[in-house]
């Protein structure tokens, strides 16, 4: 007698064109749409979030998402402080006191295999328990190779050797085709990541996929999601959903056929949540008129099927800018790290500012602190803010990096709060143009042309 | 598309029943921890009789998806066991269905004692309606996982609990008198 674990309710009077609000209900706990889930990547992060939910009670941040790799030190961190004060009796006590506690928010644990193909974050893949050890094998063998062609290059035997992103698009597809062919690994690979998943407790299960970059990767994501969806009742009986995720390159917007492959699986998969993930895209760029087109029809067609299909919703991970627009098309969930997600885009991350940078709720962009600070002493140095963070604290911790940050992840949170709430009301009250007016008056006016209308 | 279960079947054309739409490999399969094998062998099964309102027969599963017979047969009787099933002997064969569907949405409670979880359902199927307890455990990644079941019918259910009492009142007394003696 089991009953979906996903479900979506519709309301009339929450439906505007291609904008829709709607109730998920995931895994017992119930989200307003949209629903804005940070991305969140240490303890601090958490302890941010915790503070933001039990002081202000925000409605629109009721979800967060934890990539794989950062489960040890977001959700598992706290525990290793703690001490155990009893004797641990029995395996009862010691599931509760090494297991994360369940709340009201509902919790994603992206696998965050692209990896596997970007070299930010390799190092810390292979080193965290929490992944396959099919996964942590294959980046040690890459990482030896690696080297070994480095020192070729050294030795001048540079001509003999592959280019440096051949070669990772080569060993990347080839581990992927492995895991395509090979059931045992592919069953592996699933159920390591499920097993993690569940253990933190995840409340939708997400299947391991590689970053497509070619048609051949797209089948394999297809495959992938599709046993893992199949397999996911092997686990326990009392089964979380399984959704559907994809992890594209931004170029593949492009690629019409893909594209066109992808829209069709997610109106016939029998998930009732699909999770998209583009990497580092930024529609903002000048130079994205045409991924903006594909990205434009990508949202049309999605907001088409959600509102077709009864029990259909749709996730975007890393959304960056595109998270507003996104939020009001056809998005149930929008998840950005703090910093909209620009760490992974970073060159050189020596120099990294121990300030972070700020949200501008105007331009819809982050600035860095020196601007910031520029912007206040123009604002008659009041904060040109009016969340409740700005108007409590209204001097700033110049000299207290610890602080200042705190602050602006509480100011960040609260900014997409209220930003997912302008959507409802204007969905609400039928006024799609407040989406075009606040692009408008924003740094993000390029992404006007984004939203279908 | 589902074939109707009546008393010709035997005689109808085989006709291919409603599956899910992706099946794991016997391969897949074998890849699987052996417990993992149990469980999606038995909700690929229970699946498989969801789909097909008008029952379905041992063989019919095994051909559509290529699991061996007597594992088949071993998860039907299990659910049976069980009560998430029901079967009826036509002729030659059994005819496996879905125990009922919930009449309404909200016809279900969950009484948590312990590390159990009892679950109450008011079902309808062919044979009318029941009252269907299902007993769950709790395991280490905190999923529930059903240990038993019972059916009773609506009409049958003031009887039942008016026997349950008398058991317990029967227990008690024979406890106390064990005590006394004592």
């Amino acid at each position: 007698m089991n009953t979906a674990q996903v479900q979506i309710t519709h309301y009339p009077h929450r439906k505007c064109k291609f904008s829709e609000s709607v109730d998920l209900k995931i895994n017992g706990k119930t989200l307003v749409t949209p629903t804005f889930a940070p991305r969140l990547k240490s303890d601090g992060d958490m302890k941010v979030y915790n503070t933001v939910r039990s002081l202000f009670a925000p409605k629109q941040l009721s979800a967060y998402v934890v990539r794989l790799l950062d489960t040890g030190r977001t959700l598992y961190s706290s525990m290793k402080k703690t001490a155990v004060s009893n004797l641990i009796v029995d395996q009862m006590t010691l599931d509760n006191q090494f297991t994360p506690k369940s709340g009201e928010k509902v919790l994603l644990i992206d696998p965050a295999l692209e990896y596997l193909y970007y070299v930010t974050n390799m190092e810390r893949l292979a080193n965290t328990p929490f992944v396959s050890r099919t996964v942590r094998d294959y980046i040690t063998k890459f990482l030896e190779k690696s080297k070994k062609m480095d020192a070729a290059k050294l030795k001048g035997e540079s001509e003999d050797v592959m280019g440096k992103n051949l070669f990772r698009e080569t060993e990347h597809t080839n581990f992927w085709t492995c895991v395509y062919k090979d059931a045992n690994m592919r069953m592996k690979l699933i159920r390591d990541t499920f097993n993690v998943e569940l253990k933190a407790k995840t409340d939708v299960l997400i299947p391991p996929v590689p970053l497509i970059t070619s048609s051949h990767l797209l089948d394999v994501a297809i495959d992938m999601n599709e046993k893992g969806r199949a397999f996911s009742p092997a686990l326990s009986q009392d089964r979380r959903e399984c959704a559907d995720y994809f992890v594209l390159k931004p170029t593949i917007l492009k690629n019409e056929h893909l594209m066109s492959t992808i829209k069709e699986y997610v109106s016939t998969s029998e998930s009732p949540l699909t999770l998209f993930k583009f990497k580092n895209l930024n529609l903002c760029d000048e130079n994205m008129a045409l991924e903006r087109a594909a990205f434009k029809s990508f949202l049309m067609e999605l907001s088409l099927v959600s509102q077709q299909f009864e029990n259909k919703a749709f996730g975007l991970l890393e959304s960056g800018n595109q998270t507003f627009p996104a939020a009001f098309s056809s998005f149930a969930i929008v998840s950005t790290g703090f910093n909209l997600d620009r760490e992974d885009r970073r060159k050189d991350q020596k120099d990294i500012p121990p300030f972070a940078n700020r949200y501008d709720r105007v331009n819809m962009t982050i600035q860095d602190k020196s601007t910031f600070m520029k912007t206040m002493e123009n604002n008659g140095h009041t904060i040109p803010c009016d969340c409740k963070v700005c108007t409590e604290n209204p001097s700033i911790p110049e000299n207290d990096f610890i602080e200042y940050n705190r602050r602006a992840k509480e100011h960040y949170l609260l900014c997409r709060e209220q930003e997912m709430t302008e959507i409802i009301n204007a969905i609400e009250k039928q006024e799609s143009q407040m989406a075009f007016e606040k692009l408008q008056r924003s740094s993000l006016k390029n992404l006007i042309d984004v939203i279908p209308r | 598309m589902n074939i109707h279960a009546n008393q010709h079947r035997g005689k109808e054309p085989k006709m291919e029943i409603g599956t899910p739409k992706v099946i794991l490999s016997p391969e897949e399969i074998q890849a699987l921890k052996p417990t993992e094998r149990e469980n999606y062998v038995r909700s690929l099964i229970k699946n498989i009789l969801l789909m097909n309102d008008n029952g379905v027969m041992a063989s019919e599963i095994v051909d559509s998806t290529k699991l061996n017979r007597i594992t088949v047969t071993k998860h039907l009787e299990y659910l049976v066991a069980i009560r998430e099933a029901y079967k009826s002997d036509r002729g030659a064969g059994s005819i496996y269905f879905i125990n009922g569907r919930l009449i309404h949405p909200t016809d279900r409670l969950s009484v948590p004692i312990g590390n159990k979880v009892y679950d109450f359902f008011k079902l309808e199927n062919a044979e009318g309606h029941f009252v269907f307890i299902q007993e769950k455990e709790q395991d280490e990644l905190c999923s529930k996982t059903v240990k038993g079941g019972i059916m009773i019918r609506c009409q049958d259910l003031l009887q039942f609990m008016d026997g349950l009492q008398k058991f317990k009142t029967l227990t008690s007394r024979a406890s106390n008198k064990m005590e006394m003696q004592q």
